[in-house]
This record gives C-alpha cells, sequence and structure tokens, in this order.
C-alpha cells in the first residue's frame, strides 16, 4: 500500500438548469504518504470540485458520476454515510475556500473547535486540547477567541480558526483549497509555512490547491495541472517546472512574473477557460493556444506518458521538447 | 454599559410616539357617533337627563381641556374609573390582562411547536411529496382568516364532538387552559403557517452554506450538524418573523375573544367601545400601545442575545 490515496478516473457532474455539466472528467493521480500534491490551474477548472468529490460533499446538484476515490486501500467512493463521517475530519479533512462563510456564524469557535475533539475526552481536557490548538495555528490569547464568534476575527485569524477546526480531528490527508488566496499577501506568506509546519509536525500528507504556481513550485512534491476539468499535465514538482510539456502548463509559467527567468517576456494568457457548458470539439485549450494545429480541433487528446510519471494531455507536446528550465525554484 | 444607554435611549424614543397615540385615541373616541350619556341612558332620556350626564362625565369641557384631563391621566398611569363598569380602569385591566396574556402564550407556544416542526420537516426531508403537502398545506393556512378558523373550530371540536367548551374560560386553571385551546389554534394557524414556509425556505437555503458542508467534512454526526447548525441558525433567522407575529397576536386577541367569547382585554375593549365607555377605551387603547412598544424593545433586547452578529446600539 504504497499510496495514501488512489484517484481513478473520476467524473463529476453538475446538474445546472436542464443542463448537465462534466466539472471534473476523467481525473487520476496518487499521493505518496506524507507529500504535498498540488492541483492547479485558473478559475472554474474544477479544483473545489475535484476536493469536495473526494470526501462525498458536493452540493445537492452535483454527483460523483464515474471512477473511484481510494483512501489507504478502502473505496471511498460511496460509502453510507456513518461510514463516510469516520473518515472525514478523522482520516481526511479539508480547509474550505472561504474563510467568511465556512464558519458557523451564530456558534463560538470554542465549540466548533471541541465538537469534533473524540468523546473519550472529558470538557476541561478538549478546553486544553482547543486552546492548544489555536496556539498551534498562531493565535495567541486563545483562551478568549475560544469564546468570540467568527464575525469578531479577521479574514486571516477566520482562516488560521479554520485549519485549526480542520486539524482537530487529526487527519492523516488535510485538503487544503486555495488556503490563502482569500488573504493579503503578508497574511498569504504567514498561512503558507504554518501549514507546511504542521503538515511536518503532524506527519500528515496534503493536497494543495492553489493557482499561484509559485507558491506550488515552493512547497509541492507532485503536481497536477487542470484545465477545464481534466488534468493536462502531471508530474514531480521538479520535471513540471524544468520540462513541461503541455502548452497550457507553459503558458501559466510564462504568465507569471517570479516564474519567468531575467531577459525573457511575460506573456499572460489571452482569452478566457471554456464554459463547461459549451465544450468546443477537440483540445479545450486550443482556441488559446499558441501551438494549436488542425489536429486539435477534431480530436481530443488522450492523457499520455511521455518520461516516467510525467504525464501530458497534447497531440503535439514534442513542439515543446526545446523548453527547459524556465524557473528558479526557490529553497 | 453599553446595552443599558440603548435601553434607555430607546424608552426616551417612546415618549413622543406615545403621545401621537393619546392625540389619536382621544381624536377617534370623539369621532365616533353616538354620546356616551344616551348610550348610557337609552334613546328615551329627556335633554336633561342628558345634559347632567355630561356634566358628570366632564364632556361639557372644551375638547382641549378634555384632552388634558386624559393626558394628565396617562402621565400618572391613573386612568379614573371606567363609567359603565363603575370601576378603576387600571383595575379592570389588571383583571382581563391573565386572560389575554394566558391566550398570548398559548398561541405563541402553539404556534413555535408547530411551525418549527412542520417546517422543519418540510425543510429538510428530500422526499418532493412532503415538502409539497407542508408547503400547499401552509399555503391554504395562510389565506383563511382566522375567525373562520375559530368558528369552523368551535363548531367541530365544540359543538359536534363535545372535546372543548365553546365559550368562555372556567373557573380553575384547569379550565382556563382547556378552553384555551381551540382559541390558540385559531389564533396560531395563520402565523404557524407563515413560519412554515419561512423556516423551510431557510432551511433550504441554510443547508447550502459552506459551514454545513464544513460541520460535515469534521466528521460530525448528522444530528449534531442539524440541530447546532442547522436549526440554530434558522431559529435565528426566523425569531425577527415571530417576535412580529407575537405582538401581532396579543393585538389580535380582539377577534379571538370575541369569537369564543374569552373574557379578555380584547373583550372589555370591544364592549367599551359599543357602550361608548371613553375612559376605558383611552386608557385600555393608550395600555395596548404602551405594552405593544415594550414587547418590541423586548424582542429587540433578546435579538442580541440570540443573534451574536447584532449588537445594540
Ligand atoms: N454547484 C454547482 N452547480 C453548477 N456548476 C458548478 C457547481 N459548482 C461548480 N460548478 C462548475 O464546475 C466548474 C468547476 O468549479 P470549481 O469550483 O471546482 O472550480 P475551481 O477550480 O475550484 O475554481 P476557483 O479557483 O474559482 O475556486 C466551474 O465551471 C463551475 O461553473
Ligand atoms: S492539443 Fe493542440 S491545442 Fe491542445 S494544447 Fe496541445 S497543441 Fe495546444
Ligand atoms: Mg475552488
Amino acid at each position: 500500500m504504497e499510496y495514501i490515496l488512489s484517484v481513478k478516473n473520476l467524473k463529476t457532474d453538475f446538474v445546472d438548469g436542464d443542463q448537465v455539466v462534466h466539472a471534473v472528467d476523467d481525473v487520476s493521480f496518487d499521493i505518496r504518504e506524507g507529500e504535498t500534491f498540488g492541483l492547479i490551474g485558473e478559475s472554474g477548472c474544477g479544483k473545489s470540485a475535484t476536493c469536495r468529490s473526494l470526501i462525498g460533499l458536493l452540493k445537492e446538484n452535483g454527483t460523483v458520476s464515474g471512477g473511484k476515490v481510494i483512501y489507504k486501500g478502502q473505496d471511498i467512493t460511496h460509502l453510507r454515510f456513518g461510514e463516510m463521517q469516520k473518515i472525514r475530519g478523522h482520516e481526511i479533512g479539508m480547509i474550505f475556500q472561504e474563510p467568511m462563510t465556512t464558519l458557523n456564524p451564530v456558534v463560538k469557535i470554542g465549540v466548533q473547535l471541541t465538537e469534533s475533539l473524540p468523546d473519550t475526552m472529558n470538557k476541561g481536557e478538549k478546553r486544553k486540547r482547543a486552546e492548544e490548538l489555536l496556539r498551534m495555528v498562531g493565535i495567541s490569547d486563545a483562551a478568549q477567541r475560544l469564546e468570540a464568534y467568527p464575525h469578531e476575527l479577521s479574514g486571516g485569524m477566520r482562516q488560521r480558526a479554520m485549519i485549526a477546526i480542520a486539524l482537530a480531528g487529526e487527519p492523516k490527508l488535510l485538503l487544503a483549497d486555495e488556503p490563502t488566496t482569500a488573504l493579503d499577501v503578508t497574511i498569504q506568506d504567514q498561512i503558507l509555512k504554518l501549514l507546511q509546519r504542521l503538515k511536518r509536525d503532524l506527519n500528515m500528507s496534503m493536497i494543495l490547491v492553489t493557482h499561484d504556481l509559485g507558491v506550488a513550485a515552493q512547497v509541492c512534491d507532485h503536481i497536477a495541472v487542470m484545465y477545464a476539468g481534466r488534468i493536462v499535465e502531471k508530474a514531480d514538482v521538479h520535471t513540471l517546472f524544468h520540462k513541461p510539456r503541455n502548452p497550457y502548463t507553459y503558458s501559466l509559467m510564462c504568465s507569471l512574473p517570479s516564474m519567468v527567468k531575467k531577459g525573457q517576456r511575460l506573456e499572460p494568457i489571452e482569452g478566457m477557460p471554456p464554459n463547461l457548458k459549451e465544450m468546443p470539439a477537440g483540445c479545450a485549450f486550443a482556441p488559446r493556444c499558441r501551438y494549436c494545429e488542425k489536429i486539435c480541433a477534431e480530436k481530443t487528446p488522450e492523457l499520455e506518458e511521455i518520461g516516467k510519471g510525467h504525464y501530458t494531455r497534447c497531440h503535439l507536446w514534442k513542439k515543446l521538447e526545446h523548453v527547459e528550465g524556465i524557473v528558479e525554484r526557490e529553497g | 454599559m453599553k446595552e443599558f444607554n440603548y435601553i434607555i435611549k430607546r424608552i426616551l424614543q417612546m415618549i413622543p410616539v406615545l403621545l401621537v397615540v393619546t392625540v389619536v385615541i382621544f381624536a377617534g373616541m370623539r369621532l365616533i357617533p353616538g354620546s356616551p350619556a344616551i348610550t348610557m341612558l337609552g334613546d328615551h332620556a329627556t335633554p336633561q337627563a342628558v345634559e347632567e350626564m355630561n356634566e358628570k362625565l366632564g364632556l361639557n369641557e372644551p375638547l382641549i381641556v378634555q384632552y388634558f384631563l386624559f393626558l394628565r391621566q396617562v402621565l400618572t398611569f391613573d386612568f379614573g374609573n371606567s363609567i359603565t363598569l363603575n370601576a378603576p380602569v387600571w383595575d379592570l385591566f389588571k383583571e382581563k390582562a391573565v386572560v389575554t396574556l394566558t391566550l398570548t402564550v398559548m398561541t405563541g407556544l402553539f404556534t413555535l411547536v408547530i411551525s418549527f416542526l412542520f417546517g422543519y420537516i418540510g425543510g429538510i426531508s428530500r422526499n418532493k411529496v412532503v415538502t409539497k403537502t407542508v408547503d400547499t398545506a401552509a399555503l391554504i393556512f395562510i389565506s383563511i382568516p382566522e375567525f373562520w378558523i375559530g368558528i369552523q373550530l368551535m363548531m367541530i371540536f365544540g359543538l359536534k364532538l363535545g372535546l372543548f367548551p365553546v365559550g368562555g374560560w372556567g373557573t380553575t386553571w384547569g379550565e382556563h387552559l382547556h378552553s384555551m385551546v381551540l382559541p390558540a389554534i385559531a389564533g396560531g394557524l395563520g402565523t404557524s403557517a407563515l413560519m412554515i414556509r419561512n423556516i423551510e425556505e431557510e432551511i433550504l437555503k441554510i443547508r447550502r452554506q459552506d459551514y454545513v458542508d464544513f460541520a460535515y467534512s469534521k466528521g460530525l454526526k448528522k444530528s449534531v450538524v442539524r440541530n447546532r447548525y442547522i436549526l440554530k441558525n434558522v431559529m435565528v433567522s426566523t425569531i425577527t418573523l415571530f417576535s412580529m407575529r407575537i405582538v401581532y397576536m396579543f393585538a389580535g386577541s380582539v377577534v379571538i375573544e370575541t369569537v369564543f367569547a374569552l373574557p379578555g382585554l380584547g373583550n372589555l375593549l370591544m364592549q367599551a367601545i359599543l357602550s361608548r365607555d371613553y375612559s376605558l377605551v383611552q386608557g385600555l387603547v393608550y395600555i395596548f400601545a404602551v405594552i405593544v412598544l415594550v414587547m418590541n424593545l423586548l424582542t429587540d433586547i433578546s435579538y442580541s442575545f440570540i443573534n451574536p452578529r447584532i449588537k445594540l446600539e
């Protein structure tokens, strides 16, 4: 049992009016024990839908319509509610994308923290543990904060509180859905460092969702790049950033100031990701791709293994073979 | 301290409102056709007797003087005597208030239980038939007038089945409560229906919130999520409507008390108006107004306890 989590051909659909939207389409990846796995891509490409699918928490109009999620060898895709609750929180925890709406507005932070602690603890122990958790995420006046309501905390504090709450059940795998996007830059950095430290201290594995390649380059071990509900490139972080073999990944890199080597031009990706309701035939990236040829609009490319553990979804990836080392990776 | 200041401020704000109320009551009474003296003495009273009566009642004074006399009563909370019942207005009020208060409390309790029970079932159920049934029933009851429901209940459960008294409120507390059942249902069904719809909608909205998903993601039991996340938030968003309706129930007791012949404030007020008992009407309406204002203040204060996001300022 090498992987803590294996996702195989996951498909997630949303019913939107009289249309069905394939928000996650044939997504597969494996997560090794102790690693940080990055899920990156522009807004709307299905990162949150993927995370929510893993623990069966889609909004009411969504369903997992295909594929499997295997956690520590157990298929958890369609578990009964009671069984799933044993996994949620205690095996797999999740930090949601929006800290402002993820805490219960009418219940004190302390209660939201202690409620997922084991029943074997008594009240005093729970309280002590809750304070400990808050201090662990860098909230100093923990005792007072336990008595606070969410609206009395700033965005950064709420994000920290949410992390503490998600960690209360001591999950082995943490799904962190854009844990920093809603925050301002200095706090982003703090939260990121915090997550890395916690992951190490608590011996967790982590899926980090982000649309910030710089962040991904800094903290992830393996990365999957998503576009329009599909994985378009997947590799270890070193390979991905030094030998990107998918035009979308490459464009993402070229659009990032911190990513481009000195002297190289900064080029934002033009256009928008396709509307999932009206997906073009052929390659979903074709309208924005500068390598696009006739075949791209005719045939949908398959995900293809082009090196050990390096996958790309592009008919013409060989055109990128000359591309290398556009990233200076810190640390 | 902030809370204390708030309450003082709100009480001071009541003063101008109450002044306007006194003017409206006073003017309203004089605008109703018919004179108290004639009503009391009968149509065949001699003009002389009427004149003497008017003198006795102080109705020969200029209107402005009459108004200030009334204002003085209001300020001292001594509303004088009822002309027709020959007893102090305040005593009459206290005697009848028990009935109306009991009715309001029972109506409120009935409404709370029914609306949360069915609103919750309708909102939480994933069964479309259940939701639709609750919804339709609620819609029907919203549109039926209270007095009609009251009469139907009285005919079926009072007259036909003999399960409840058809009028009056008995002598012991057991009888009191028993006789309040039908009136409470009649007075509460409309509000219940309104609240059921409201609660259903709120639950549907709250069920979609991220914090509910987050709660499940922590591995919490369904019952904890439902009580602490869904129900608690529903309560906060429904308490406003409920407290508005409680005030309405109190004021609306006039209708229900008349239908069920309950000897409460509503009944007393009706009697007072019909017999042109100026001092009794003026006193009662004024006390009603004060009670409604105080109830509003109390509900505003209670929000801040129930909804932590609201601060008294
Ligand atoms: N409840 C829903 N109903 C209908 N469509 C949905 C729903 N949730 C997501 N989608 C669609 O699924 C696609 C993927 O959404 P998702 O939230 O996973 O994107 P994301 O990658 O997390 O983007 P972001 O960076 O903005 O968070 C989007 O195109 C969105 O329109
Ligand atoms: S398949 Fe064609 S359009 Fe799609 S990414 Fe590759 S080159 Fe671009
Ligand atoms: Mg997202």
